[in-house]
């Protein structure tokens, strides 16, 4: 009986100590190991038993190869709901949450090649989500500063994902350059050439490691060399853009057949290399792009949201496109009452012979009408022309 | 104490002689020496297919095992009757249980050690150097088997083996899901006090597997763990206490018993 109570006793100190110990294990088990996104929605149960009998990343990793082809096999809208499966199952696969983000970002275009820009938040609140799960891990800063600075054409937003990519020390050596880039995109000109001079010192220790440490310290110091000389030439004693060169820029829009416009308008550039903007948009629904701009993780863009933008090449002055929206209704719905047809000349995105004239941010250029300096890293000429839904639909006049 | 060590070493002996168990073992060591062949259907996951897979394996393999090995250890006594040559010697009924459990963890250690060298051979192979990383993984995958394998003892000393198999597979479930359940309605701030607590406590009662589900930092390397070794050594600390928990009520329960 004393030997049946010694027991009892015992079994309760063991079982307040194991609740203790679990009670202390959960945080760090939640913090290092737990799965980091609500449960899957679209695994079947046979899928759902092979997850949970041991074969979480296994099964990751099937899904994510079926995913690869159905990208190769031209079906992207499978890939999708793949995508959420895969970072279920498996939040730290760092590749299925960048190349995932690529996807998302730049693979759902119209007829035309153009991007569905619909879909670019949803890529940012991808890397987003990827970035809390794998805070340590610098690709996916690195990609998210990419996507700002290559896809959206966001230099100056781009800068600080890119910074923080920098920080990490196992960072592949020639993708640290996209920050000096940017840096000097966004205008910040002293701290491009200055992350440029510590790039090259830092490469230089690298030098006699073979022809990888070599080339790296060549491409280092031409970029560092380069820098300085266009810093010098376009806002040196005596700078080559200035005085300020008229740009004259001007755009028109006409409704050629219903959901069919021709673009066409001049820009007084005397190079070859210059493109213009050209985004139609429901009046008033600018895209946000930011990760913050979903408050949850979905795959559904707005579906009654109308975003087209274009890039147009400038050649002998002048632009000119006809731009079909016709045969891709889900991506041009045409909802909205009124629409926005903006016209954006960057010249941050410019080519080096064009910011050699009228400088990265455009302190070499002017225009009578259309000048816009609300975006403090750059000078831009925007004009914008309001079409209405009747006159899109239908065949339209000349604005 | 003898007594107990001759029991678990006939335990471990009659163990290794069951033809299905060897089976098992057999199979999954083969699975795991050929994962590498689908390599071609990894694309750039080389890796995740190796590990991801030869963990699954070795999980499910220890599972099975486990449950196969120690839902008939004292029913099987029992029914051939065996039992009762035993314990007419001076042998207490706690030595009994505690012999079989010990025998039951060694066999599990045996088989541990035969899949973790053999998966330690195929990383070399597959990817060209020996990832000492995976044994952290294996010994990890031994302390959920063998706090299984506790379980399913447990159970053995109150229900008939085919009764023991389901019930400890449910355990065995709840107790993977219970953390990841808890952890996905902490998320949700939509769910009431009501409906958190009693999964808070649930979460506290029954024995959580899924804390010795390691493998994910693993598989992916780059990530960066928070307080590893104190992980490491807690739940080592909460198998060893709650093994003991189990094996405490199994003995209460086995004297108790009527034979």
């Amino acid at each position: 009986m004393r030997v049946s109570k010694s027991l009892w006793m015992g079994l309760l100190i063991l079982f307040l100590l194991q609740a203790g110990l679990q009670w202390r294990i959960l945080p760090l088990w939640s913090k290092n190991y737990a799965p980091k996104q609500a449960a899957p929605v679209g695994l079947s149960p046979e899928q759902l038993l092979v997850a949970f009998a041991g074969f979480r990343e296994f099964l990751a990793g099937m899904l994510w190869v079926r995913a690869d082809g159905f990208f190769h096999s031209g079906n992207y809208d499978a890939i999708l709901p793949m995508l959420r499966l895969v970072t279920w199952l498996d939040p730290h696969n760092i590749d299925v949450y960048s190349t995932g983000a690529w996807h998302i970002g730049y693979n759902f275009t119209d007829e035309a090649q153009r991007s569905d820009r619909r879909y670019i938040p949803l890529a940012l609140k991808f890397l987003d989500e990827g970035i809390e799960n794998n805070p340590n891990v610098w690709e996916l800063y690195f990609e998210m500063g990419w996507m700002y600075f290559h896809k959206i054409q966001d230099p100056v937003n781009a800068v600080p994902w890119l910074q923080q990519a920098n920080k990490f020390p196992d960072m592949i050596p020639a993708r640290r350059h996209t920050l000096a880039h940017a840096l000097f995109k966004a205008g910040r000109f002293d701290e491009a050439i200055d992350l440029w001079s510590r790039l090259v010192l830092d490469a230089e220790k690298e030098r006699h490691k073979g022809w990888e440490g070599h080339n790296l310290y060549d491409t280092r110091l031409k970029n560092f060399t380069d820098t300085l000389l266009d810093v010098v030439r376009r806002y040196g004693p005596e700078p080559e853009t200035q005085p300020p060169l008229n740009m004259h820029f001007d755009a028109t829009v006409k409704v050629v057949r219903p959901r069919v416009i021709l673009v066409e308008g001049k820009l007084a550039i005397p190079t070859i290399g210059a493109r213009v903007t050209v985004i139609l948009r429901d009046k008033g629904r600018k895209l946000v792009y930011s990760p913050k701009a979903l408050k949850v993780f979905t795959f559904e863009v707005d579906k009654n949201l109308t975003y087209m933008q274009d890039s147009l090449a400038v050649r002998e002055m002048k632009f000119r496109r006809e731009i079909d929206m016709s045969k891709d209704p889900k991506m041009y719905p045409f909802k909205a009452p009124e629409y926005e047809v903006e016209f954006i000349f960057d010249p941050r995105y410019a080519s080096p012979q064009i910011q050699d004239r009228i400088g990265t941010d455009g302190v070499g250029m002017t225009d009578d009408r259309y000048l816009d300096t609300s975006e403090p890293s750059a000078r831009m000429l925007r004009k914008v022309v309001t079409l209405t839904r009747e006159q899109i639909l239908m065949i339209g006049k000349t604005r | 104490m003898n007594a107990t060590f001759a029991i678990a070493g006939a335990t471990f002996g009659e163990a290794v002689r069951k033809r299905v168990l060897m089976v098992i073992l057999l199979a999954a060591l083969v699975i795991i020496l050929i994962s590498p062949a689908f390599e071609p259907f990894a694309g750039r996951g080389q890796r995740t297919l190796v590990m991801s897979f030869g963990f699954g394996i070795i999980q499910l393999a220890g599972t099975f095992i486990a449950i196969i090995l120690c839902t008939g250890l004292i029913p099987n006594e029992i029914e051939r009757r065996t039992i009762y040559t035993i314990l007419s010697k001076p042998v207490q009924r706690w030595q009994f249980v505690l012999g079989k459990l010990t025998g039951a963890i060694s066999t599990l250690a045996f088989i541990y050690a035969m899949m973790g060298l053999v998966f330690l051979l195929v990383t070399r192979l597959s990817l060209g150097s020996f990832d000492f990383q995976v044994l952290k993984g294996i010994v990890m995958f031994f302390l959920q088997s063998s706090l299984l394998a506790s379980v399913t003892l447990f159970f053995s000393t109150f229900v008939s083996s085919l009764v023991n198999y389901f019930l400890s597979a449910g355990v065995f479930l709840m107790g993977n899901l219970m953390s990841t359940f808890l952890e996905t309605i902490q998320r949700n701030p939509e769910v009431t006090p009501l409906t958190r607590v009693p999964v808070q406590i649930l979460t506290l009662i029954l024995p959580n597997f899924a804390n010795f589900n390691i493998q994910n930092p693993i598989i992916n390397p780059e990530q960066v763990l928070t307080d590893e070794l104190a992980y490491f050594i807690q739940t080592v600390a909460y198998a060893i206490v709650y093994m003991a928990l189990l094996l405490v009520a199994s003995i209460l329960i086995f004297n108790q018993r009527e034979m």
